[in-house]
């Protein structure tokens, strides 16, 4: 059976109601009581439940529309295939051939990509998926077990492409220069707005001599040229170092979630990368058990594909804590905003040759300013002091970085 | 009632309403006795005598030779096997006579009796805990019920009775809950509101026991208990939704009803109690993925016991089981294949 | 065991026919099977004759018999048609079974020949089953359980005997001890010279006959048919036969001595009682001729409708695999 999604009276007096964001995407199933949108009306920025289960077979407004009292906002079904009346479908029924006396193997549906999917990891549901909605397997990231394309995943890409083609332009020109939001930065935009207005930030700096860790990141380097492995940044130093001080103070590995804290076990940590378009976040899963090879590794990939826009859903969640470096823009410091549902992100600034005293002289030692925000309904002062202290350590003493612990990793 | 006083019901009304039904088995009838291994058949020889409440010598080839021969002759025999494994002394009366008969002789004989299998482990050892529908479910010519609980377990029975062909019937032992009789530590005994009338529930079906939308789980008997336990589990702690089918009759079977199922959820687990090779369960799972392969999200996966012969020892049968976590384990690896 | 029974002179002739129709049956078979026009292979009675003449004379129509892999002696006795025994060794869709039981599941329940069985031993607990419901259902009818000598000694002899025993079943165990299980003698097979001995260890009368006598074989079946009958319970009868020719056509036949084989033929059945046919029942040469070539015509024209029936339909593969499911075979 077949329903549609219709844009409620809120009470609102009659000025235009904007759609802010979906809470679902097309081939999901959501219940009846659960949000499904979000819109914005003069008066507030408001939740909207769906008023019955199903599928969701097609949105049909986007994010930036004006959604009236009575317009049709998305098409429910009962199920993911039953043929819909209205535009051309994403899923299309293949019927199962079955008489009643004997039953015949399903029709391999014609493969027109040819060889080179053949070595494509993928679920045949998902394989079909892809074909049916146009989307070339090769451009999907899997996020199964062997890294196989699945459902989930062609549903994402899908997504993606009904977003792109479905961004309105306003053809009134006028004295200034509108630019529709991007996703990512209407994303960012909406992060950061609920992170600001719904989490008391709380703040605390430390200045970190990096002498000592230069030195070392220097080691690792030439050891990696030695050996042909990939090369460690201060970035990946940073991250190796936030990892270690997160897990003696894991209090701040966690989220608010309400009338409870969720203390995470593994330690994923995000940082920020900046591109012109905006900023996306990708993730280290187990940072902590990870040698900084290993992390080099990990997030010259993330970066590759963050710049030729194929990271995926799976890269860019589960994150637990975020890092953010803009020290390469010569900052000397700056705060950073926390990244919901997290408990807290870390801001580094440059390293700067600054004249200190070092050892009763006065000398230019090369400094870094670094500056902890935390949630602070998970954390409080204390906690957040002694992890700054903790990073500091690590990072003048940076053998503590690369010595094994008794419980040590396996990869 | 519970499952025994239910198949215990569904026999004495059959026994009344049709004089050609007769019960054969060891130790079914005798006077002041068990009612068989489990209860069943206890006080039904009260009612009807020692000829339609037939006790024999340990005879299990005449057993189920006797109720082929009744059945020919036209009349409707339960033959019961006190437990389910001896029934392989008698195979060659199943396989051979009872499921063949009607074939060779192009429809001019049918052979509509019934076998009565209790079955499943109990920490006895090899020789008394094996399930065994898979040899049966292979067999041209048989077909095989396997309730789960009290309601079915009746339904099912009268429903077999009436059957002009040979059913083989089991009966997990662990479901029974005779009163007063053999109660096992681990039994389940399953009590329900039974109807009191005569009805019967079709062969060839097979139940939705709860709807779900994430994976399927096909299981019977004692494990489609194990894994609505489990479902209630993945509901509760991980919002998986999962839809258990109880597989109550392997043959004939209602594939479309499973084909519809994996197509709503894309996963299919299967929980069998018996040894996994050539289970029904790897024939299951071969049909689904001809059927519905491209809706398949997942590969095909089964938790059934492994490839050796039943061990006794409590801690050894509850590797040998599968359990309710093994299967909410399962499920949640099927459902997030997250590395 | 007394002969009080006297046998009539229609019954007499009744016998000779039956017995002369099987050996015409049976030799003519043999012709066609050895110029190739016969598929499959034969398990021939030829010198058993009056055990299945015998035995079946006792018996009304609605009494059942259950016979092995070589029954075709025991059906054309027990009145199915010999062309529809024809067509089916002849594996076509006219036969009893539709080609789909084949020489050793003939069956025809009209007269009460039940599907025959190639398991050794296995029609033994399942005539004593048939029975029972006799028993328990009226009226009363009996069963019959046809084997040999080596299914004397398998586990199901030994239960099925037990069991109607102790239940007194309305059974009758015939056993043509044709002295040779296939190639082994039984003498290698079991350390009793008679099989009906071992009715003692059941509590149930056990009678030796001389198989080759079909008058003598009609005696003891009508007794122990009339005891069935009146509740008194089961009988073994052994019949002392032999087959002449091999255990199947594939038989070498090595184990057995010309000398042997002939001796037993100087007992023919057929011989015997045409010889006391003319001298005790005054019968001349010239009719008993005549009812040779009767059967030869029968026999003829039965194997004639046979080679010229249809085949069966391919589709009958997969029918009567269950009662109450046409067409429930759901894939290949």
């Amino acid at each position: 059976m077949i329903s549609k999604v219709v844009m409620p009276s809120l009470g609102a007096t009659g000025a235009d109601i904007i759609l802010n964001d979906w809470l679902a995407k097309a081939g999901d199933y959501v219940r009846n009581g659960e949000p499904l949108f979000v819109v914005t009306t003069d008066k507030a920025t408001v939740e909207v439940e769906a008023f019955r289960s199903g599928y969701i077979r097609q949105l049909l407004v986007s994010p930036g529309d004006s959604v009236p009292v009575g317009s049709d906002l998305a098409i429910l079904a009962d199920t993911l295939d039953e043929p819909l009346d209205l535009s051309p479908l994403p899923y299309v029924e293949i019927k199962v051939a079955s008489d009643s006396g004997r039953r015949q193997a399903e029709p391999e549906p014609e493969d027109s990509s040819g060889l080179a999917d053949s070595r494509i990891l993928a679920s045949p549901l998902a394989r079909r998926m892809a074909k049916e909605a146009g989307i070339d397997l090769r451009s999907i990231k899997g996020s199964g077990k062997q890294g196989e394309i699945l459902k989930r995943d062609v549903q994402m890409a899908f997504e993606a492409t009904q977003y792109e083609e479905s961004i309105p332009i306003d053809p009134v020109d006028t004295r200034f220069r509108r630019e529709q939001l991007s996703p990512m930065r209407r994303a960012v935009a909406q992060r950061s707005y609920l992170s600001k207005s719904e989490t008391p930030h709380f703040y605390a700096s430390i200045t970190v001599d990096m002498f000592a860790a230069v030195e070392l990141l220097k080691k690792h380097v030439e050891r990696a040229q030695k050996h042909g492995w990939p090369t460690p940044t201060l970035n990946d130093l940073l991250i190796r170092a936030v990892s270690i001080s997160l897990r003696d103070t894991p209090q701040i590995n966690a989220s608010f979630q309400g009338d409870e804290i969720w203390y995470f076990e593994p330690i994923n940590i995000g940082f920020v990368i900046g591109l012109s378009e905006g900023m996306l976040v990708p993730v280290i899963r187990h940072a902590d058990r990870k040698n900084l090879f290993q992390l080099a590794d990990e997030t010259r990939s993330l970066i590759e594909k963050a710049k030729s826009g194929s990271l995926s859903r799976y890269d860019l969640t589960g994150g637990t804590f975020t890092l953010s470096n803009l020290g390469m823009y010569g900052l000397d410091r700056f705060t950073a905003v926390i990244n919901p549902p997290e408990a807290g992100i870390l801001a580094i600034g440059a390293v700067r040759e600054v004249p200190s005293n070092w050892e009763g002289q006065i000398i230019l030692r090369p400094l870094m300013t670094t500056t902890l925000s935390v949630d602070h309904r998970v954390v409080d002062g204390v906690t957040a002091a002694r992890f700054m202290q903790t990073f500091k350590e690590l990072l003048e003493d940076p053998l503590l970085l690369v010595l094994p612990d008794f419980q040590e990793e396996g990869k | 009632m519970t499952m025994a006083e239910a198949l215990r019901d569904g026999m004495r009304l059959a026994m009344r309403s049709d004089p050609s039904v007769f019960l054969i088995g060891e130790d079914i009838g005798i006077d002041g006795g068990f009612g068989g291994g489990f209860t069943v058949t206890l006080g039904l020889s009260g009612e009807f005598g020692h000829e339609r409440v037939m006790d024999t010598p340990i005879s299990e080839i005449a057993i189920i030779g006797a109720a082929v021969g009744a059945a020919l002759a036209g009349a409707r025999p339960v033959a019961e096997m006190q437990y389910g494994d001896f029934i392989f002394c008698a195979m060659d009366q199943v396989i051979n006579q009872a499921a063949k008969m009607r074939y060779m002789s192009n429809g001019q004989v049918s052979v509509p009796m019934v076998v009565r299998l209790p079955v499943g482990a109990t920490q006895r050892g090899a020789q008394h805990s094996q399930s065994s529908e898979a040899y049966f479910m292979h067999t041209p010519g048989l077909k095989v019920v396997c309730p789960s609980n009290p309601i079915d377990a009746k339904g099912l029975l009268m429903a077999a009775i009436r059957d002009d062909d040979p059913v083989i019937f089991l009966e997990h032992k662990l479901l029974y809950g005779g009163k007063g009789g053999r109660k096992e530590k681990t039994s389940l005994d399953p009590v329900e509101e039974v109807p009191e009338e005569e009805y019967q529930i079709p062969l060839g079906t097979v139940e939705i026991k709860r709807a779900g939308t994430d994976i399927t789980i096909l299981a019977n008997m004692l494990m489609t208990h194990l894994a609505l336990e489990a479902a209630e589990e993945l509901s509760a702690r991980e919002k998986i939704e999962a839809e258990v089918i109880d597989m109550r009759c392997l043959a004939p079977l209602d594939f479309e009803t499973l084909v519809r199922s994996v197509k709503k959820t894309n996963r299919v687990l299967i929980v069998e109690e018996d040894n996994i090779t050539g289970g029904w369960g790897a024939e299951v799972a071969a049909r689904l993925s001809e059927a519905a392969f491209f809706y398949l999200d997942a590969p095909i996966s089964r938790i059934a016991a492994p490839d050796t012969p039943a061990p006794c020892a409590r801690k050894l049968e509850q590797v040998y089981l599968p359990s309710t976590q093994r299967i909410v384990q399962a499920a949640v690896d099927m459902v997030r294949l997250i590395p | 065991m007394t002969t009080s029974l006297t046998v009539d002179k229609d019954l007499a002739l009744n016998l000779f026919r039956q017995m002369v129709l099987i050996r015409s049956f049976e030799d003519r078979l043999l012709q066609y099977f050895l110029q190739g026009m016969l598929p499959g292979t034969l398990h021939q009675y030829q010198g058993q004759e009056a055990v299945a003449v015998g035995v079946c004379s006792a018996l009304r129509r609605e009494d059942l018999i259950f016979s092995t892999h070589r029954p075709v002696g025991h059906a054309v006795a027990k009145g199915v048609s010999l062309k529809l025994i024809a067509a089916e060794l002849w594996g076509k869709s006219t036969g009893c079974c539709g080609g789909k039981g084949g020489q050793m599941h003939l069956s025809d329940i009209s007269v009460g020949m039940m599907p025959s069985n190639a398991i050794v031993g296995a029609n033994i607990p399942i005539a004593t089953g048939a029975a029972l419901s006799f028993k328990l259902r009226g009226p009363d009818r009996v069963a019959v359980s046809f084997f040999g000598d080596g299914a004397a000694n398998t586990g199901a002899f030994h239960e099925g005997l037990n069991l109607a025993a102790v239940k007194q079943a309305p059974v009758i165990f015939i056993c043509e001890n044709n002295l040779y299980a296939a190639s082994t003698h039984i003498s290698s097979s079991m350390r009793i010279e008679h099989i009906a001995e071992r009715a003692k260890s059941y509590g149930m009368p056990g009678y030796t006959i001389d198989g080759m006598d079909a008058f003598a074989v009609y005696q003891a079946a009508q007794s122990a048919v009339d005891r069935a009958r009146r509740g008194d319970g089961p009988t073994l009868i052994e019949c002392k036969t032999y087959r002449y020719m091999g255990h199947s056509r594939g038989d070498p036949g090595g184990y057995r001595t010309r000398e042997e084989v002939l001796a037993w033929g100087k007992k023919d059945p057929i011989k015997t009682l045409r010889e006391r046919l003319i001298s005790d029942y005054e019968q001349d040469d010239r009719d008993l001729d005549l009812i040779h070539q009767e059967c030869q015509d029968i026999v003829q024209e039965a194997i004639d409708f046979a080679i010229n029936s249809p085949e069966p339909d391919p589709t009958e593969t997969y029918t009567h695999v269950f009662a109450t499911l046409e067409g429930a075979i759901e894939h290949t």
